[in-house]
């Protein structure tokens, strides 16, 4: 088992964030890349990040601990 | 063994110790002890903040809610009627504005195991501390017509506060100047002619702390289960901490300032953490213990006590805009212009007065492509 510092998937700041740049294209008229119903972009939005398949991810500046510059705290 | 599974566990050394404990009053198994130890590594986890939280903000409401809540009332007397310290609101902004002496300085003076059980020498210790002046233990009388002053110890006060006449004299010697006679029992001070260094001295000689430690104004003995516990008015740990017979290490003071300069910053955080905790806490609020941490984290990061305001940490922020944002915004601003300063627009505040999305949340990730999706 691999323990990390920061033992999150995705925090939940990133999924907004992904789940609205995709929502922001599908909206714009981006092919969507799954089968559903749903007409609403967020909700296509979401249904694809649980899936997996949006095509997008994050760019973290830091993965682990490290110490903080002073106008990092101020 | 215990050690071995916990080592491969990211938490921290306080988390770990206490999981120990618990562990090694249980005796079970290794299979059944990394389970358990599993499950406290999810709970942990899950109380963890996530990155780019607001940890301040919601620190400073947890605070300042319960804040609302708190009586102005400002006087509390600790126990049957004797000690009255300074609580409340007025309290908390006392420990937050790091102020040098607090309104009600008090100590809490723990004896040695020798000492602590037996009344009599708790009182001895007890009278070692107080500040005793030269009013309570004699009569001073000014004699105009000689210009003379008499000092008329008394006897008994002088066996309670186990003064000698020899140190008595030398003591007053010492600490006005003053050439000291004695004779039959009495001292006495021969003041050249001049009438208002005679009134000067007298009013001086009424003040003057011939025992004891002068911050310290009264002391209090308490039996507390099965061991005596000095409670005093005032507050001088460095000289207290002295004297022989008290057990250091469970004296405390509610001055944050002396901690800081007797024992060091971490003390002084510490210090913090628990005068604020109890000032909140005798109110009737329940404040988690992380966000006052956080509190005397940015109180002492810099290895010094810094006050939460204009004089402290909002007043040395590194950028323009944000220190005109807190107070003095006119003062902040010319100044800065004055010396020619930079604003680099790091901070969330600079960046909410440009109108520029903040790094905080989701204003501070980036997104980019990720390759080889699957379907």
């Amino acid at each position: 088992m691999v323990l990390i510092v920061f033992p999150f998937k995705y925090t939940r700041f990133e999924r907004a964030r992904i789940v609205g740049a995709r929502a922001l294209q599908i909206a714009m008229g981006a092919p969507v890349l799954i089968e559903t119903n749903k007409t609403e972009p967020l909700e296509i939005a979401v249904e694809e990040f649980e899936r997996g398949v949006i095509p997008v991810t994050v760019k973290r500046r830091r993965e682990s601990f490290i110490w903080l510059e002073r106008y990092d705290l101020f | 063994m215990i050690d071995k599974i916990l080592s491969k566990y990211p938490f921290p050394e306080s988390v770990k110790l206490e999981i120990k404990e618990e562990l090694e009053k249980l005796n079970l198994s290794a299979d059944k002890i990394k389970a358990l130890v599993d499950r406290c590594y999810k709970a942990y986890t899950q109380n963890l903040m996530e990155p780019e939280e607001a940890a301040g903000i919601v620190a400073a409401q947890s605070i300042g809610e319960p804040g609302t809540q708190m009586t102005m009332r400002t006087f509390h007397y600790a126990g049957v009627a004797e000690l009255n310290v300074t609580l409340g609101l007025p309290r908390l902004i006392e420990i937050l504005d790091a102020r040098k002496t607090p309104s009600t300085p008090m100590m809490t003076i723990k004896l040695l195991p020798e000492y602590a059980k037996d009344r009599e020498k708790a009182k001895e210790i007890a009278n070692k501390i107080e500040a005793t002046y030269l009013k309570d233990i004699a009569e001073i009388e000014a004699d105009i017509k000689n210009m003379k002053i008499i000092i008329k110890p008394d006897r008994k006060m002088m066996d309670v506060k186990e003064l000698k006449m020899d140190v008595l004299k030398k003591k007053i010697e010492k600490s006005l100047k003053v050439d000291v006679f004695e004779e039959d029992e009495k001292l006495i001070i021969q003041v050249e002619p001049s009438y208002k260094k005679l009134i000067d001295i007298f009013e001086k000689l009424k003040d003057l702390v011939v025992a004891g430690i002068k911050e310290i104004r009264r002391v209090i003995i308490r039996k507390e289960g099965d061991e005596y516990v000095l409670y005093t008015e005032g507050s001088n740990l460095k000289k207290v901490i002295k004297v022989p017979g008290v057990d250091f290490t469970r004296t405390l003071t509610n001055d944050v300032w002396e901690i800081y300069e007797v024992l060091g910053i971490e003390a002084a955080r510490n210090a913090i953490i628990k005068e604020a905790l109890e000032t909140l806490e005798e109110q009737g609020l329940e404040v988690d213990p992380r966000h006052i941490m956080l509190v005397a984290d940015v109180m002492t990061v810099d290895g010094e006590l810094r006050q939460i305001g204009r004089h402290g940490v909002a007043g040395e922020k590194q950028s323009i805009l944000a220190r005109a944002a807190f107070e003095m915004t006119v003062n902040n601003l010319l100044e800065a212009a004055i010396k020619g300063e930079i604003d680099y627009l790091r901070g969330i505040t600079e960046n909410i007065i440009v109108g520029q999305p903040i790094k905080l949340g989701t204003g501070d990730i980036e997104v980019t492509y990720k390759f080889g999706g699957k379907r």
